[in-house]
């Protein structure tokens, strides 16, 4: 029952939308991660998850259109990162966002026993961009067969 | 444009928005991927014809799953219009009468012409999307932008209040391309341009397959009224 009325409240919006795409521009989120060989060591080398590239060559641009999952990938953590720190269903949004990063870094993640992510939101202040780190995470022991666990 | 033929480009247009999605998420989504995969295989079903009215209410109820999975839409307007689309279809198809049929159809491109008039009339009554703000702001340090480069876009302050003018522009008169067939098609010839816009400069690409995939609801609705 308490499922139905869940899947519900998710379905009215779809039904009865209420259109209001970039109504305002809120604040930004990045998320970076950190990589750990022990649970005691202190993250230094923060790194941008799926940093958006220096330039983006028209080809590219229209191969999009049809086949860009890591972008939407992208899109969705972020949409996960503003639902975290907006206290919507936030230890889920932090599990989501550690299952991606940990499975996204199979290869850099042989030296690592640990990792540790941070949200950095980005606002204009008047003219000039301010960025906030507004949520760090637990330090997560990487699993390689179950991520999420 | 005819009901059933209005129909059945809706069920193709949508498939193949279905199919691209389910292709990015097998490649992302690991341990998803045979949701996607079924919903690959429902929506090669509605794409060739095969067994329309089941393959759009199972379609509907993975939807319904993969929207409790991610605790609602993985990609935010898209997936809800893509779900909007989908559950219009799937009453057109179980719907006892021509009447319902219709209507649940008509809905459909009522919801499209609000999803342009609502964008554009929040925007016109929020003073830094007047001012081009808004735009300044998304190009120079929101999560959309593709590459960097076109963070510099946002040194441009001119450019952007025009084409902020522009987007509101569009998206609030396009309830008055309804007016004739010829205006409707240019309207919507303006808001697929603009889509494909929103895909090559911030990777907006699912918003453009779905939102192509609700066409045919107002090309039907405006004939059938005038």
């Amino acid at each position: 029952m308490r499922n139905n009325l869940y899947t519900l409240k998710l379905l009215l919006p779809v039904l009865i939308p209420s259109w209001r795409f970039f109504d305002f521009i809120t604040p930004s989120p990045r998320i970076e991660a950190t990589y750990l060989k022990t649970r005691n060591d202190t993250g230094t080398d923060w790194q941008e998850l799926n940093p958006r590239p220096e330039h983006l060559p028209f080809g590219k641009m229209l191969l999009r259109l049809f086949y860009n999952p890591q972008w939407n990938e992208t899109l969705f953590l972020t949409r996960c990162a503003e639902r975290l720190i907006t206290n919507d269903e936030p230890a889920h949004h932090q599990e989501e966002i550690f299952k991606h990063i940990i499975a996204k870094n199979d290869h850099d993640l042989e030296h690592f026993a640990y990792m540790q992510f941070r949200l950095i939101f980005i606002e204009r202040h008047n003219e000039a961009l301010k960025s906030h780190t507004l949520f760090t995470s637990p330090i997560r022991r990487i699993d390689k067969e179950s991520p999420a666990s | 444009m005819s009901f059933e033929i209005a129909i059945r480009l809706t069920e193709i247009m949508l498939a193949f928005a279905f199919i691209q999605q389910s292709i990015e998420h097998i490649y992302t989504a690991k341990h998803e991927r045979h949701i996607f995969i079924l919903r690959l295989a429902l929506s090669l079903c509605l794409m060739l014809g095969l067994w329309s009215h089941w393959s759009a209410l199972a379609l509907t109820l993975l939807s319904l799953l993969i929207l409790n999975r991610f605790k609602g839409p993985y990609n935010g307007g898209s997936d809800r219009m893509g779900l909007l689309i989908l559950c219009c279809l799937t009453c057109v198809h179980f719907a006892p009468t021509q009447y319902w049929k219709e209507i649940a159809f008509g809905y459909l491109a009522i919801q499209l012409t609000l999803s342009y008039f609502m964008s554009g009339w929040v925007k016109i009554t929020n003073p830094e999307w007047r001012s081009g703000k808004a735009l300044e702001d998304v190009f120079r340090f929101s999560a959309y932008p593709v590459s960097e480069a076109l963070r510099k876009l946002s040194q441009h302050p001119k450019t952007l209040l025009i084409l902020s003018w522009a987007v509101i522009a569009l998206e609030l008169l396009f309830p008055l391309t309804l007016l004739s067939q010829p205006t409707l098609i240019l309207g919507l010839t303006a808001t697929a341009t603009f889509h494909a816009a929103n895909a090559f400069l911030f990777g907006l690409n699912r918003f453009f397959w779905v939102w192509l995939a609700a066409y045919p609801s107002i090309l039907w609705l405006q004939s059938y009224i005038l």
